[in-house]
């Protein structure tokens, strides 16, 4: 069997021999666009695509001896959905809570919008977690003043424009609510800001398809060219449709970084396919 | 900031905490009711049989008001555990203010409600006891006098000033207070698969280590001056160094919980 660090260098080899370092989620897609494994060493400071809205470099974090993430470094432009990828334990949501500021890392830089993590950031990332986190003795109408109390960037006619057209009522209490509505309530709470920087982690996973149709739509409705979307999720099927770009991510290291059709082009293979390859036990 | 903060978790926490605070006065009024009309029949025939009922149901009316004023402070501090180290978290962590506000707003939610706690169960106990006093001319806050001067006799010549009293018992209040939380958070985020035992491991570690610096401390203190100076003045001096213990202490672990916060927060 092809060692897969043969099959992307091959791949990089063939599809960009000039330009290994290319940092191929900047700007269009070009035909010399695949995979970039290199991207682990770092990325050009310069964007072709939008400003930049998310830089990272070195970045590592271990728990105890366990290396969670060793080494990541990329930067993402504004306008861009990006998947983060990658199996259970790949480092994926550790990632996503150090740049949501819920985790400190050992070593590296991260900055958004040149800000390092901190309340700055916080202020320009929005964050939707893995789990229902607000608050179950909050009616819903309670959670839509708390995002208005704390996020100055807070829409609160959209939110409300939102949940309306769910037939949500803003009197009920979260607790009520089922696991599907609760997870678009939260997504609605978190796309309703006007961030730079959206992180969502895992927002597919565990909803029936109509939810995901709902969640997927309402990221692309919600983004705008000033911002960037980065969606963490090991459903790549669901999403490969809007991502502009993906990560790989493997043991805490990126195993590749690149477009879909860019992907298509070089190798003739979907995310979807070219994910169950690299990860193929 | 800081009454954004303070308005959602005091609205919760009077949520939660308003039944029991109405059952406290229900009860206490009841309590109240049950010995003003017992010795209101004092002459009455089987007055003692009254008397023994009576009593069994007031034992059992300020236990409850006690248990429900316990409650009130467990719900606050549950309510601070709740929303750091559950899923709550996970939105409370990322709102943008420094943690220092977020760590400050969560303490004095706990230190508030823990008041009203307090003052709930002292009014219901003036309710339940003080009341039919004041109402029907009981006499029994003599033999409570008789014993309080009993007790002053004992302890003739120990003077420490009301002020300097007040002030222990504030700097304890806050410091027990203090503790709890500082357990809570070192507890759950070292040991994040049991946070429970951790709490508990480091609720007994920090009492220990103050018992230890208190003892060794004061040990000091007694070897220094206990030719020099009389008994009362030793022990006000005792008094002020202990508070004072209290309060670095407290202090180191507001900071230490401060600390946790912001390097090594990490909710599952």
């Amino acid at each position: 069997m092809q060692d897969i660090n043969e099959a992307v260098n091959e791949t990089l080899n063939e599809a960009a021999p000039d330009d290994v370092n290319a940092d191929t989620l900047r700007g269009e897609p070009s035909p010399a666009e695949g995979t970039d494994e290199s991207s682990q060493e770092g990325t050009p400071a310069s964007a072709e695509g939008g400003e930049t809205i998310l830089h990272v470099s070195g970045l590592t974090k271990s728990y105890g001896e366990l290396r969670a993430l060793d080494g990541v470094s990329f930067d993402i432009p504004s306008g861009r959905i990006i998947g983060l990828l990658g199996p259970n334990g790949s480092g994926k949501s550790t990632f996503i809570k150090i740049v949501a500021g819920l985790l400190t890392s050992d070593a590296g830089e991260v900055n958004v919008l040149g800000n390092p993590i901190g309340v700055a950031t916080k202020a320009l990332v929005a964050y939707l977690p893995e789990r229902n986190s607000i608050p179950l003795h909050f009616t819903v109408g309670e959670a839509v003043d708390f995002y208005q109390d704390f996020f100055p960037d807070f829409d609160r006619e959209l939110a409300l424009n939102m949940l309306s057209s769910l037939r949500v009522d803003p009197r009920l209490r979260i607790k009520t609510l089922s696991k599907g509505t609760k997870e678009k309530v939260q997504l609605v709470m978190v796309m309703a800001r006007r961030a730079a920087l959206y992180l969502l982690d895992e927002p597919i996973s565990g909803v029936d398809p109509a939810a995901r149709d709902f969640i997927i739509s309402t990221i692309l409705k919600s983004h705008s060219s000033k911002s960037s979307v980065i969606i963490s999720t090991h459903l790549i099927t669901d999403i490969e449709t809007v991502m502009d770009g993906f990560i790989l991510l493997k043991d805490g290291r990126v195993r590749g970084i690149g477009t879909p059709e860019g992907l298509m082009r070089s190798r003739g293979q979907t995310v979807d396919e070219y994910f169950r390859e690299v990860f193929r036990c | 900031m800081l009454r954004k903060l303070l308005k959602y978790d005091l609205r919760e926490l009077l949520r939660q905490t308003l039944p029991l605070i109405i059952s406290m006065g229900a009860v206490s009024v009841v309590c109240c009711a049950l010995l003003y009309f017992t010795m209101s029949f004092g002459e009455a025939e089987n007055f003692f049989g009254a008397l023994a009922t009576t009593i069994g149901f007031f034992a059992i009316g300020i236990i409850a008001i006690a248990v429900m004023g316990v409650i009130i402070e467990f719900i606050a501090v549950i309510r601070y555990f709740k929303s750091l180290f559950t899923d709550e978290g996970y939105l409370n962590m990322v709102i943008p203010v420094k943690t220092s506000t977020l760590l400050f707003a969560k303490t004095l939610a706990v230190v508030i409600f823990a008041i009203v706690g307090g003052l709930a169960l002292v009014v219901s106990l003036f309710i339940s006891v003080g009341l039919p006093t004041i109402l029907y001319d009981i006499t029994y806050l003599d033999d409570i006098k008789e014993v309080l001067s009993l007790f002053i006799q004992m302890t003739d010549g120990i003077e420490i000033s009301s002020v300097l009293t007040v002030i222990t018992i504030l700097v304890e209040f806050l410091y027990s207070t203090v503790a709890l939380l500082s357990a809570i958070t070192v507890g759950s985020v070292l040991l994040r698969r049991h946070k429970l035992l951790g709490t508990v491991i480091f609720v007994f570690a920090f009492s220990l280590i103050k018992s230890v610096l208190e003892a060794l401390i004061s040990g000091g203190i007694f070897l220094v001056l206990s030719d020099s100076v009389d008994y009362s003045v030793h022990y006000a001096i005792e008094t002020v160094v202990t508070t004072l213990i209290s309060l670095a202490f407290g202090t180191a672990l507001y900071l230490i919980n401060l600390r946790t916060l912001e390097r090594k927060f990490n909710i599952e």
